[in-house]
């Protein structure tokens, strides 16, 4: 920290970042107060659905997290490198922009008891999925866009692409490729994203309800409901499940951690065996279903579609707010990669894996104390705390992995620090950049809670009103809404992916 | 839609007439005057907000009123946040002015002093209100004129013609038709608020101590008092929707099931949600509701000023206007929202009378006060501790 604050950017740069994280501090007391009343802990864990909750909470984390990655896996091994692997990546944002409660809307139309499915296979029966499979597959096939988006970002195509040809043509195979040149390449990319996968899963409150297990819920649910009782002993057990959560959280990292330890090799195996394996089937064909599960959702959703009115003020003021906190996430971030960043901040994650209500509550003190409550100021302020983070998980690995040797060669030849990240390292960094921003954006249009409190309901965005209009559960409205904001994050991520291919012509290393 | 407004007119001018003797009234108005009221309402049904969406042309045509409604997905949403603006020392200029409420929300507001008290009897528009309904509880607390009634609601079953012809008169009915059609019947599981209020409905007319759910639940004699609800639950499992091991986790989750038949029977608050479902196409044609003999359970939703509110004039006003017969009578037609009226059509001149009376349902339950709000978490633990995990 010393270090960085010799610059005066650096000075700015944790002033904006302090400035975004303040509220971890009030939330804080928040959160830990319950966890020191044994009484709390007693009625939590003397609460009868705990176990079977608990149970279904790890199968459709443990399905989602571990699906995910096989599915974007077999996707790499069999696209990668390509042309077919740069046209998924263009087609991508078809499944990514798709809404979480729209994708599980639509899978539940498809397959629930009574729907699109089972009308056309009579003689096939809905199981009762008590430990939440459904859930978990489904999540696994929606994340699985996202982990597959973020490898896009991180496979440096030029350098190993070209040493997975001379793999190939020595006759390895490409699952011998994809473990010995891929993955250690993108791993720790890839670490930080599936740890998302895994908080993200683990706390899913909307897609849960939707299609989880219903008697008990899952843990996220039940913690839910209580969080949102007026009783003070409901609310200090679902703080205290949320504590829960994010211990499993640390035991599902730690257990991935140590299963990737064990695992990998720094040097490869040599002893030359040519491992067969035929046409990359599945990979492909998962490659081609992946986008087109995105249309059909779509499509599903434009079919359920009520009439509905289009309303400009949300829309722009969804609009304006993602816009506006990427650009300035951006710009933060990139500031403090550079002049502000000393070792492992781990606390500037912390927002991914807490609940959101108290760290909203821990805002709202804030803005209520410094009288910015109700400003358009004060919900960007709030979009930040959750868009920086999710963009800093998207460029940290990135610019880690930028080459020291090319900053080495700018120094030699008397460029200044300014000027090497100015000229060298953002443009290198493009199409990461470009993804983030994406990923910022879609982040900031979800907003339900910070956009409600810290704008004291004064600014209604596609999301509250889609949020507010699907508490009523009617699925024509649920399906009207969620099909303008696919529209929108569906622009921002098929812009991103246009302009990373423009970039790629241009740049050709870079692609 | 001229007819109408021209007849909002006449209605607010007839409205104005007796109000204009109450001078404390004439200065609430003109303080309310240019105000701005943030309203924040549940906004999960077009209709409503439709609805209320008309509210806000009226007060800002007749009264200079501005309305602002924030739609909430919850009404604790806003309950937080008014806690949270309380705990900052934010006595004044609060964010909200007007809320949507009852029941717990109201409790949890009332019991901390956040609420203004003793202003919903000083509405002009209170002479008309219905005060055999219960207007002046809020599931049997006292509202103190806390809060100024809205609408009611009552627990309604929905069924279809084709699959449920009679409609099934009590709970003996209900376990012979489960019985005879086993898996085609489920509620929706507590929490769910439309689950706990069929568990109160039934502990209502099976219970040997009626007068013991007026109060908070004692632990001595809880077992005592519940034990037929239970017997009654333990026979009816068995025969329920997935053999009563899951349940749906919200209303409109049943009303799905129904429609596609898999269901019998779906369970609502709004009596008249059968008759918006099938006009939307959601339900088919031959939905029906209907409610048991004895009577169904039912209470009044309300709408309350926090204490720490910006315009308290301007919301007294549209308190006193959405009491309004003109107001009430357009809530009540089904065609707009077809929520039931807290007015009595005695207390009305005779057209308007007429007019509400026709939005009525005939052969409507009786209505059976709630129990004490105590109730609704003691049922909802003991139905999770025996039921909630399958």
């Amino acid at each position: 920290m010393v270090a960085s604050l010799r610059h005066p950017l650096g000075w700015l740069v944790w002033i904006a970042v302090a400035v975004i994280y303040a509220p971890l501090i009030p939330a804080a007391p928040m959160l830990m107060s319950p966890a020191f009343s044994l009484g709390g802990w007693q009625a939590l864990l003397s609460d009868p659905q705990l176990p079977q909750a608990f149970i279904a909470t790890l199968v459709s984390t443990f399905i989602a997290t571990a699906g995910s990655l096989l599915i974007a896996l077999c996707v790499v091994a069999a696209l990668w490198p390509g042309d077919r692997w740069r046209r998924l990546h263009t087609r991508l944002p078809w499944l990514l922009a798709v809404p979480h409660v729209a994708f599980a809307t639509s899978v539940l139309l498809i397959f629930a008891e009574g729907g699109a499915f089972y009308q056309w296979c009579s003689a096939c029966s809905p199981l009762i999925d008590r430990y939440g499979m459904g859930l978990g597959l489904t999540l696994a096939v929606k994340e699985s866009a996202f982990v597959l988006w973020a490898m896009y970002a991180v496979l440096p195509e030029k350098t190993l692409a070209q040493q997975m040809v001379v793999l190939r043509t020595l006759g390895y195979s490409r699952i011998q490729g994809l473990f010995w040149l891929a993955l250690p390449a993108v791993a720790p990319a890839l670490g930080a994203v599936m740890l998302a996968v895994v908080a993200w899963s683990l706390s899913v409150v909307d897609v849960a309800i939707i299609l989880g297990p219903g008697n008990p819920p899952t843990l996220a649910v039940l913690a839910w409901q209580w969080l949102s009782q007026g009783d003070a002993q409901q609310q200090t057990k679902g703080t205290l499940l949320c504590l829960v959560l994010l211990l499993l959280l640390a035991l599902f990292a730690a257990i991935g951690f140590i299963i990737w330890r064990r695992w990998h090799r720094p040097v490869p195996d040599t002893s030359g065996v040519r491992q067969y394996v035929g046409a990359p089937v599945i990979g492909t064909t998962l490659g081609g279903l992946l986008p087109l599960s995105g249309i059909l959702c779509a499509a599903a959703l434009i079919l359920l579609a009520g009439e509905d009115g289009f309303d400009f003020a949300p829309f722009r003021a969804s609009f304006s707010l993602a816009l506006f906190s990427g650009l300035i996430a951006l710009a933060v971030i990139l500031l403090w990669l550079e002049w502000g960043s000393s070792g492992k901040a781990l606390w500037m994650w912390l927002p991914l894996a807490l609940p959101a209500l108290p760290l909203v509550a821990g805002q709202y003190r804030i803005a209520l104390f410094t009288n910015i409550d109700g400003s358009y100021f004060a919900v960007l302020w709030g979009h930040l705390l959750w868009v920086l983070p999710w963009m800093l998980l998207v460029l940290q690995p990135a610019w880690h992995r930028l080459d020291p040797r090319l900053v080495l060669i700018a120094r030699t030849l008397g460029m200044r620090r300014s000027k090497i990240f100015w000229r060298i390292k953002c443009p290198l960094l493009i199409r990461p950049i470009l993804f983030a921003f994406a990923t910022g954006f879609s982040v900031s249009m979800a907003q339900y809670l910070p956009t409600l409190w810290l704008g004291a309901g004064r600014y209604a965005t596609l999301t509250t009103e889609a949020v507010a209009l699907s508490s009523g559960g009617s699925t024509a409205i649920l399906a009207g809404r969620a099909l303008w904001l696919l529209a929108l994050t569906a622009a921002a991520f098929g812009i991103a992916a246009g302009f990373s291919r423009l970039a790629g012509r241009y740049r050709q290393g870079l692609r | 839609m001229r007819r109408v407004r021209c007849c909002v007119l006449l209605t607010g001018l007839l409205l104005a007439a007796p109000a204009m003797a109450d001078a404390d009234w004439q200065t609430v108005q003109n303080d309310a005057k240019g105000q701005t009221v943030w309203f924040n309402a549940w906004g999960g049904d077009r209709a409503v907000n439709r609805y209320l969406d008309w509210v806000s042309g009226e007060m800002k045509t007749h009264y200079a009123i501005t309305i602002k409604i924030v739609h909430l997905a919850d009404a604790a949403d806003a309950v937080k946040r008014i806690q949270t603006e309380s705990a900052a020392g934010r006595k004044t200029h609060g964010s909200v002015d007007l809320l949507w409420v009852n029941g717990e929300n109201f409790r949890t507001l009332k019991e901390a002093g956040l609420l203004q008290t003793g202003w919903a009897q000083t509405l002009p528009n209170w002479r008309y209100v219905d005060t055999d309904k219960p207007v002046t509880e809020d599931f049997a607390i006292p509202t103190d004129g806390a809060e100024s009634p809205w609408g009611g609601a009552q627990l309604t079953f929905i069924a279809r013609k084709q699959s449920l012809p009679v409609p099934l008169s009590n709970s003996d009915a209900l376990l012979n038709y489960a019985q005879e059609h086993p898996g085609k019947i489920t509620y929706q599981r507590p929490p769910d608020f439309t689950g706990t209020a069929l568990l109160e409905q039934l502990l209502l007319t099976l219970t040997t101590d009626p007068d013991a759910l007026k109060v908070a639940p004692n632990p001595h004699t809880f077992d005592a008092v519940t034990a037929p609800l239970w017997n009654y639950l333990e026979k009816l499992h068995p025969l329920l929707w997935r053999e009563g091991k899951d349940f749906p986790p919200a209303p409109a989750r049943m009303d799905a099931l129904l429609a596609s038949g898999n269901l019998n029977m779906s369970v609502t608050f709004n009596p008249a949600h059968a008759q918006q479902k099938v006009v939307s196409g959601e339900l088919p044609a031959d939905s029906y509701s209907f409610g048991f003999r004895d009577g169904m359970m039912g209470n009044v939703h309300f709408v309350a000023i926090p204490a720490n509110c910006s315009a308290s004039a301007g919301a007294k006003v549209v308190a006193n206007f959405l009491l309004s017969p003109a107001a009430q009578i357009r809530k009540a037609d089904p065609k707009i929202w077809g929520d039931p009226s807290v007015l009595n059509p005695q207390k009305l001149p005779s057209k308007q009378a007429a007019q509400l009376q026709q939005f009525i349902p005939d052969g409507l339950p009786k209505t059976l006060p709630e129990p004490h709000a105590a109730w609704v978490s003691a049922l909802e633990k003991e139905w999770l501790r025996r039921y909630g995990t399958r």
